[in-house]
């Protein structure tokens, strides 16, 4: 991968680069998909595209309107694409597009209904869209930076071209947090002062040590996993990271000021560290009610709890039998997205619509901006993107995580009830299992009658000598 | 006979068993697999895969080997993978 400039960064430290703008993607993604793998990680399609379409005329902050830097000379037949966008209606651009189509969305556990480009000047048709974009934008959008303070002993001031996953898993994170703090239905408001729990959720995301989910703290969290800046990362090793961050922080802040800093248990749906049976994972209710215990400091009362499942979904490619599952859990009021993307491009993936998924893209280069946990009045723009941005499912890599936030037992219980729900339609591969104890694991020798397993009658038990083996001696390496 | 119970990886990381192995597990789950016979470092993802798909963690070896044995020659064909990386 070459290292691009910063096409698209503004000399304006809170650059609102998608601010107002959207679904130009509706051709980028379509260039993307055909030549993402050759291009930078940096996306420049995609700035290429971020002249202001301003849907939202009314809600625009003024700082949207400024010309993109991304429009330069080499990129003229974008001009052309753009000219064709303005030309017709929006809607219907995007309803023949395959950004948007008329069917339904599913995004982040809500259902936004679209009907056909027909109906653009339907009002509840419009409607439809605009309330989606709005929740769209509403959400957190975490990027690539640069020009934040060195990363410890590295030279890193920039995580451009490697920070994609630990970017991915922010934005997940901070939604969990927004849920937590403000409800699914919270919106951005158009206007200032804003919520202060919202100042201080995207506070906590700052790009320095001092801010508890920095990328700094994380990479130093997950060195064990193999984090480090410059390093690419996998989702395990990420949610791992992140296991181990939220419980140092505790840690300090209950030495510190007994505050909480993560306000939820965080549950990463894995086995164990050094031994592991591999399959697909089991959500066990007890280890979560242990967790939410722990997290109440030994009450047995239920708490907030985040899961976070990674999981590898296929050999070279994904299993396409998993893809109606994962399509599947948009569905669930719990859900909170998908980190990942196409291979080597980490994203957080918050929607569905038919068989595509609906994203929000780290790899735009942003200056590192502060925001006081105090300060009601900061620009936060740089954290919001209208860009609705898509990819096919079936291109998406195997590796990924996914993950839910249960706001009380009720909702564990009904997510737990949805789980096991999926798993039955998963025709004997689904994607994690839900249990209620941890069974202690089955290492039953069969010394006299390996008949007695139903259908196994072909299992010859004359070959049935090497019982004095060990279980290591079983299970060698090739 | 003896093959038909071997079980072997691919995707750079084999696994096999010394034969017997589906007989005597075959009312256990799924072996417990130690990351560093895979040559796995402490902290990495492992997952293994059974007719590319995750198995149940609670299904017995036994009926995951006839469910899935190769019908050609016996095998019950087990590949571990690691995660990708992003960047």
């Amino acid at each position: 991968m070459t290292s691009l400039p910063d096409r698209g960064v503004s000399s304006s430290s809170s650059d609102p680069l998608c601010e107002g703008n959207i679904a130009p993607c509706s051709s980028s993604s379509e260039q993307k998909e055909d030549c993402s793998l050759k291009q930078s990680k940096t996306s420049i399609l995609s700035c290429v595209f971020n002249s202001p379409f301003n849907i939202f005329e009314a809600h625009q902050d003024s700082s949207a309107n400024k010309s993109p830097k991304s429009s330069s000379g080499s990129y003229d037949w974008s001009r052309v694409l753009r000219r064709i966008v303005c030309s017709g209606s929006m809607w219907r651009f995007l309803g023949t597009s395959k950004v948007l189509t008329s069917s339904d969305v599913w995004f982040l556990g809500k259902c936004y209904k679209l009907s056909s480009e027909e109906s653009s000047s339907d009002s509840d048709s419009e409607s439809g869209h605009a309330t989606f974009l709005e929740d769209f934008s509403s959400r957190i959008w975490i990027t690539y930076r640069r020009g934040f303070d060195a990363i410890s002993d590295s030279k890193y001031t920039s995580d451009v071209n490697w920070g994609c996953m630990v970017r991915s898993s922010q934005m997940l994170v901070a939604q969990a947090l927004i849920f937590h703090h403000l409800g699914r239905s919270w919106r951005r408001p158009l206007e200032k002062p804003y919520n202060p729990e919202y100042i201080g959720i995207l506070h906590m995301f700052g790009d320095s040590e001092a801010c508890a989910f920095s990328i700094h703290n994380l990479l130093q969290a997950g060195n064990s996993y193999g984090l480090a800046a410059g390093s690419w990362v996998g989702p395990y090793a990420m949610c791992r990271a992140w296991q181990t961050l939220v419980r140092t922080n505790r840690e300090q802040h209950e030495v510190v000021d007994g505050n909480e800093s993560f306000p939820m248990a965080l549950y990463v749906v894995s086995g164990d560290e050094d031994g592991e049976r591999g399959g697909a994972p089991v959500v066990c209710i007890d280890v979560a009610a242990q967790l939410c215990c722990d997290f109440n400091k030994g009450q047995s009362t239920w708490s907030p709890i985040l899961l976070l499942v990674p999981l590898v979904l296929g050999l070279d490619k994904i299993n396409p039998r998993y893809i109606p599952l994962l399509k599947e859990t948009f569905t669930f009021p719990q859900s909170l997205g998908i980190l990942g993307g196409k291979p080597g491009t980490s994203t957080y993936i918050a929607g569905v619509q038919d068989d595509r998924a609906l994203y929000l893209d780290p790899h735009e280069v942003q200056m590192a901006v502060d925001i006081a946990a105090d300060n009601i009045e900061a620009d936060t723009s740089s954290y919001h993107c209208s860009t609705v941005r898509d990819l096919a499912l079936d291109l998406i890599d195997p590796s990924l995580a996914i993950g839910f936030y249960c706001r009380d037992k009720d909702d564990f219980d009904d997510f737990c009830s949805r789980a096991t729900e999926l798993v039955d339609k998963a025709n004997g591969a689904p994607l994690f299992t839900v249990v209620q104890s941890v069974q202690p694991s089955k290492q039953m020798y069969n010394q006299d009658d390996v008949l007695g397993i139903s259908g196994d009658g072909n299992i010859n038990v004359e070959d049935l000598d090497a019982s004095g083996e060990t279980g290591e001696e079983e299970w060698q390496i090739l | 006979m003896e093959e038909r119970r071997k079980e072997k990886g691919k995707e750079g990381r084999r696994g096999k068993a010394t034969g017997h192995s589906v007989d005597k597990f075959s009312r256990s789950n799924l072996p417990e697999m130690e990351k560093r016979k895979l040559h796995l470092p402490p902290g990495t993802a492992l997952f293994v895969f059974v007719n590319n798909t995750l198995p149940q963690t609670a299904q017995l070896m036994g009926s995951v080997y006839e469910s899935y044995k190769d019908e050609g020659d016996g095998f019950l064909y087990l590949c571990y993978s690691s995660e990708k990386t992003f960047g």
